[in-house]
Parts: C-alpha cells; structure tokens; sequence
C-alpha cells in the first residue's frame, strides 16, 4: 500500500511542476530552427544574387577583351597611315634624330639595369 | 501452462527480433561499408553538378615594348546560338524574321530550312559577339540557347599570318607560331564540383579548380616594320607581278627576326582566304639556287683561307666567256678583262668569282658549310628545309667552279641571312630566333630568349671587314644595285639573279625524256644587304620569285623594295644617317 501510495504522491509532485521551462527550450530550440532556415534561405539568396554579379563581371570582362582586340585593330600602323591619307592630314614620319627618348629611372640601384633591359625591344637593344 | 506459453512467446518474438536486428546491421553493413564508395557515387550524382570551365589561349604580342606592344593574335569570347523551334509555338516565323534582320551571316532562307527540318535543335549561328547576343536576349525570343565559346582573332589581319599560323575549329593550333608553340599557348581545363537544389541551382561548391590561362608568346617582329615590309611587298607585287616574293629582316647582333613576309599571303580571320599557295611558308621550305649573292659567301671564305688574296687582287675575265671542266661560263653579256677582287663583287662577275674560288679549292665546301649551308637555321617555326648542298665526294670538276656563283647548290632565304648575318657581325653568326620572351600569367614571370651565339668565327673579323668593303660598292656608281643606295647611309649588299631550274621531265615508264635543265627565262632575283654597312641595324632580304623577264636582275626587280624598306625602317628606329652631306631631309 505505502509504495502505491509513494507513486501518487511523486505524480503529483510532476503535475506541479511549471511548465515553463519546457516550454522555453522548445521556443529556444523552435528559435534556432527559424534562425537556421532563415539564415540558410538568406545565404541561398546571396549565392543567387553572387552568381548573378560574377556572370556579369565574366560577361564584362569578355567584352573588355574583346574591345581590346579591336582597339589593337583600330591602332595598327596600317589601318592608321589608311586614315591618315583618308583624311588627308599631311602627317609624316619622323626624321631620324628628330625624336629623343627621354626617360626617367629611378634612383634604387637594383632598378635601373632590369628596367632598361626590360623596357628595350630586344631587336633594337643593342643599338641603344 | 500459461505462463509457459507465454514465454515461449517471448523467446521466439526475442529469437525473431534479434535475427532481424542481426540482418539489419548485416544489411547496414553492406551499405554503409562495403557498397559505401559505389552508393556514396551515385547519391553525389544525384545531388551534385560538375562543370567543367576552360581558361583563354595565351595572346601573341611582338616585340614592342614601349608604350606596350602590340597585340597581334588573342582569342575573342563569343557564343554558338542554337535554337529549339518546338519551344516557339507560334513565335516560329517572329524568330526567323527578327533573327535573319540581326545575322548578317545567315539569311532569312537559311533560317526557314533549319527551322522546319523538324530536327529537334538547330544551330543558328556560331561565334555570334556578345554584343549581339545580349541584344538577341533583350527582345526575349523564346526557345533560343546561348553555348559560350572562343574565337581566335587576328587584330591584324593579314599581317605576319605565314609567322602566327592559324589554329583548327577545336582551338589547337595548326601552323606557325600558333602550332609551335601550342602547349604553351594552351590553356589548362578547370571544373567546379556544387551541391544543386531540385531546380538545378547551385547551393554550394564542394570543390573547384580554377582554369588557367595559356602563356603569353612576345615575338621579336616589331609591328611597325613588319607593316612597312608588307606593304612594300604588296606594291612590289602589284608593280613588278612576280608570282611570289618575300622579306627576312633580322638584327644581326641578335639573331632576332625584325620582320618576315610573304606574298601571296592569307587573312587567318578569313578561311576563305586560306588556300595552300597561300599559306605555304616558302621561306621555310622553298630552296632555290641563289645565283649571285652566293658569291660575297664564297669569296668571304677566299679572303679567309687564301692570304695572298686583298681587295685590290687582279683577276683576269677572259673577256666574258671562260672554258672550266669542258664547259663555257659566261658574264651575262659583259666582257670584262681584268677586275680587282672588290670589282668581281661589284660588278658580278662569274668567271671571276670562279677562278677566285679555284684558289680555295678544297676548302670551298667546309666554308659552306661554316656559313650554315646545307643545315636547318633552327628557328623553331615548323617543318624547314636544309638546302641541298652535296658533299664534297660527289663534286664534280664543274662544282668549283659553279657553286661560288650559286649555282648547283639550293638554299633557303633563312640560311641565307643568316649567313649575311655573319658576314656584318664581323664574322660571328648568331642563332636566328623569332620568340622573345614567354610569360607565364599565373606566375608572373617571363622566359627570356637571349641571343645565342651560333658559331663564333665563321671568318675572322678582319675577313668580314674586307667583305663588306666590298659589298658596299655594289649599291655605288658603277655596281649592280645601285636603286638599293640609302640616302644618307652606307648599304653593303649583292644582288642575285639566278635562274630557276627546270625539273626534269620523265614518260609513264619513268625513262627520262628531258633532262633538268637552267631556264633562260624563269629567274629567281634577289637583294639581301644590311644598312648602315659598319655598324648594321638590320640584315634585309628581298626575294622575287619568278618576274617577268624585264625584271629579271635583282638590282631592277628586288632593289628598289630594299631600298624603300631600308630607308623606312632607319626612320622608324630613330638611326642617324652616316654619311651627313647626303642626308635626305624630307
């Protein structure tokens, strides 16, 4: 009899207890959950809208390259002396000694031999 | 009794449970462990994408190095248009109307015959801009599909084409530098490994690669030259009407090619164009006799190796006609009696250059040879002919005496400024090289080609010195070339008028009819020389195939060209005239 009775009154003692608690882990967890699939669908977003903004900076930089394919056509000696004549300028070609290079290099001591040999065409290093 | 049942019961339902248990972790075990890979395999398939990306094929550039240089080969970005006619219901007839209006490649026919075909996809048209392909989306035509794809494009045309080649529809190069040099102008596949959702977006990346760009080829053509010899060549073909001609340009203190062309010649942007008389590089695998300009090699190699011989030498002409080894030779018309050394070269003479080339008999061919007659150039440019030069066992009496005039012995224009080359680099021959640097974008770092000295003393200095003493009164009163003559400063050079042989002609059975013969109409006129003669920029070649027979002579037919490239291309590099009372001033 006193163990049935000992049940009843540890049932009893549950019944009492606040619900609270419980209810605040499930918001808690219920919180979490909403934070996680927002967040989750935020970043699904931001991936949609990067994806968009890179195909658009390959889209710009494939039309960059090809604008300086035809920059390269349109400033071609030939295509150049072609207009000169076309509109009719009177431009001509330098005389020899009529144009200097001038250049300035830097002071650094490293700098100076790599850059000359860097910057002169290699067909015409010898000369200079 | 009851009792018993009851866990009887038990123990069977315990017995059952257990055995399930048991073939449920067997089974977990087959599928988690043993089959793991293969069903791990098939899941990713389910849930993931790879794409594969390629990156863009290395540019080519020439040697230009201020203010930038100059772009000559790249690859354009473009799109292959495809389109779906089921998905257009019953836009179909919009379509074609607003696609043959922007196309100007396809037409509205053509257009109407894909669309019907009843084919499930069609192409509309490959390498479309994307300029145009973003104006094609803005008016939202149904069932239309865009595939990205690469294009090489030639921003200069036609120009250096026989250098740069030209790649295949795959984008792997098939001549020329383009070829040569394809596994560093290629670029490396990359691939991007993502988790897509059920619409097929990405929702993450699990792996990628990044593609690679191929390496840049810098050359050593400067493009400025490069179109001054061009168009040159095109007025010389449409003045003189050769059948074919080009120009080799070279430093000869580098071996660096400054400009090479080739007439005819072909658009790589335009396959049209492309034919194989003109993309075939002659100057590559043509060989032909020289003719004159043989004789500075030869008589270079007397200088050398016959110490009793100057510049001021005597040589007895036979008055223009000469028997040698049972056989006449002549002097084209002339009957000259007695020239000095300098006067042979500068008026041309056969007899003399052969009796003066008798004297170094035995020598003849190792001084052929040193010169780099009768071995590739080694360029680097594809399949090159060596020239026909036979050794000296199978030389006949009449061999001494023919191939010091260019005759008997075929060269090609390469071999041939090389040997020039050394002759005004005081006897040094430098490794002809067309590639200047490769850079390496990933890296940043650029491979240099630094000249390489061939062979170091072809001839002594001094010899070489007294060559182009001679040489230089060529384009003087009284030479062959005198329309080669560079205001202003002093050229050294040969002319060359060779006649062309005639291959021998044979019947069905393989017997002989008609043996080869020397045409008397069909020529091969040159001018190679080098400018300014002491101190040269440039070691230039100008080949005509085949001129009408009035243009015969190098000094008619290639001269002039020489000339007005010469003097161009001093202009454009800024020389000082050397000779200053004859400076020409514009």
């Amino acid at each position: 009899m006193a163990r049935t009775n000992s049940r009843k009154i540890s049932r009893r003692g549950l019944k009492k207890k606040s619900p609270l608690p419980a209810v605040a882990v499930i918001l808690w967890v219920a919180g979490i959950c909403m934070a996680f699939v927002y967040l989750h669908m935020n970043s699904r977003t931001l991936n949609y809208e990067l994806e968009g903004r890179q195909t658009e900076v390959t889209d710009t930089q494939n039309r960059i390259r090809n604008l300086t394919a035809e920059v390269e056509k349109l400033t071609a000696r030939r295509f150049i002396l072609r207009k000169v004549a076309q509109f009719n300028l009177g431009l001509r070609e330098p005389i020899p000694g009529q144009v200097h290079h001038v250049r300035h290099i830097e002071s650094d001591d490293s700098l100076p031999a790599q850059r000359l040999r860097d910057d002169l065409p290699a067909t015409v290093a010898s000369r200079r | 009794m009851l009792r018993t049942a009851y866990q009887t019961r038990i123990v069977f339902l315990g017995i059952f449970l257990a055995t399930g248990f048991i073939l449920l972790v067997g089974r977990l075990r087959v599928v988690q462990i043993e089959r793991h890979h293969e069903l791990n395999k098939k899941a990713k398939a389910k849930y993931t994408s790879r794409v594969k990306s390629v990156g863009i094929r290395g540019n080519i550039y020439d040697g230009t190095r201020i203010p930038s240089p100059n772009l000559l080969a790249s690859s354009k970005v473009a799109y292959n248009l495809l389109a779906e006619p089921g998905k257009m219901g019953s836009r179909r007839e919009e379509v074609i109307q607003k696609l043959s209006r922007l196309l100007a490649e396809t037409d509205k026919k053509t257009l109407e015959r894909r669309f019907y075909s009843g084919s499930q996809e069609v192409v509309v048209q490959n390498n479309v801009d994307p300029i145009l392909v973003s104006r094609i989306q803005q008016m939202k035509l149904p069932g239309l599909r865009y595939v990205e794809s690469s294009v090489r494009f030639y921003p200069k045309d036609s120009l250096l084409c026989h250098v740069l080649g030209y790649t295949t529809h795959e984008g792997s190069g098939a001549s020329g530098v383009e070829r040569v040099y394809d596994k560093n102008l290629q670029p490396q596949e990359g691939y991007l490994l993502y988790e897509r959702s059920r619409r097929a977006h990405k929702v993450t990346n699990l792996d990628e690669q990044k593609p690679l760009d191929g390496k840049d080829i810098h050359l050593t053509v400067l493009e400025p030259i490069q179109s001054i010899v061009e168009d040159e060549l095109d007025r010389l073909m449409k003045e003189v009407k050769p059948k074919a001609c080009y120009a080799i340009m070279a430093n000869p203190k580098t071996g660096a090619i400054m400009a090479l062309a080739q007439r005819p010649h072909f658009n790589p942007n335009d396959r049209n164009t492309m034919k194989p008389q003109n993309y075939n590089p002659r100057f590559l695998v043509d060989v032909y006799d020289p003719g004159s300009t043989m004789k500075a090699i030869s008589l270079a190699g007397v200088l050398e190796h016959n110490k009793n011989i100057g510049l001021g030498t005597p040589v007895y002409c036979e008055n223009g006609m000469w028997y040698y080894g049972g056989r006449p030779l002549r002097d084209a018309g002339h009957n000259y009696k007695n020239l000095r050394f300098w006067e042979v070269i500068q008026k041309s003479s056969n007899i003399g250059t052969a009796k003066l080339a008798l004297t170094i008999k035995r020598r003849q061919y190792d001084v052929l040879r040193k010169f780099g007659f009768g071995e590739r150039t080694g360029i680097n440019l594809g399949v090159e002919s060596k020239g026909i030069l036979w050794p000296e066992k199978y030389w006949s009496k009449l061999s001494y005496t023919r191939l010091p005039i260019g005759q008997g012995i075929s060269v090609t224009p390469l071999q041939m400024v090389q040997a020039y080359g050394a002759l005004a680099n005081k006897g040094r021959m430098m490794q002809l090289h067309l590639v200047d640097k490769i850079y390496d974008p990933i890296l940043d770092k650029s491979k240099y080609t630094h000249p390489i000295v061939k062979n170091m003393e072809v001839i002594s200095p001094e010899a070489a010195a007294e060559m182009v003493e001679a040489l230089k009164t060529v384009t003087k009163k009284g030479g062959t070339a005198t329309q080669a003559a560079v205001p202003g400063y002093e050229v050294a050079g040969k002319t060359g008028t060779a006649q062309k042989v005639i291959p021998a002609v044979k019947d069905a059975n393989g017997k002989v009819i008609q043996k080869a013969y020397y045409s008397d109409t069909v020529h091969v006129s040159s001018f190679i020389g080098f400018v300014p003669a002491d101190d040269p920029e440039f070691v230039l070649y100008v080949v005509c195939d085949e001129p009408p027979y009035k243009f015969r002579y190098g000094g008619k037919c290639a001269a002039p060209y020489f000339k007005r490239i010469s003097e161009q291309t001093l202009s454009f590099l800024n020389v000082q005239p050397t000779i200053k009372d004859k400076v020409s001033r514009k």
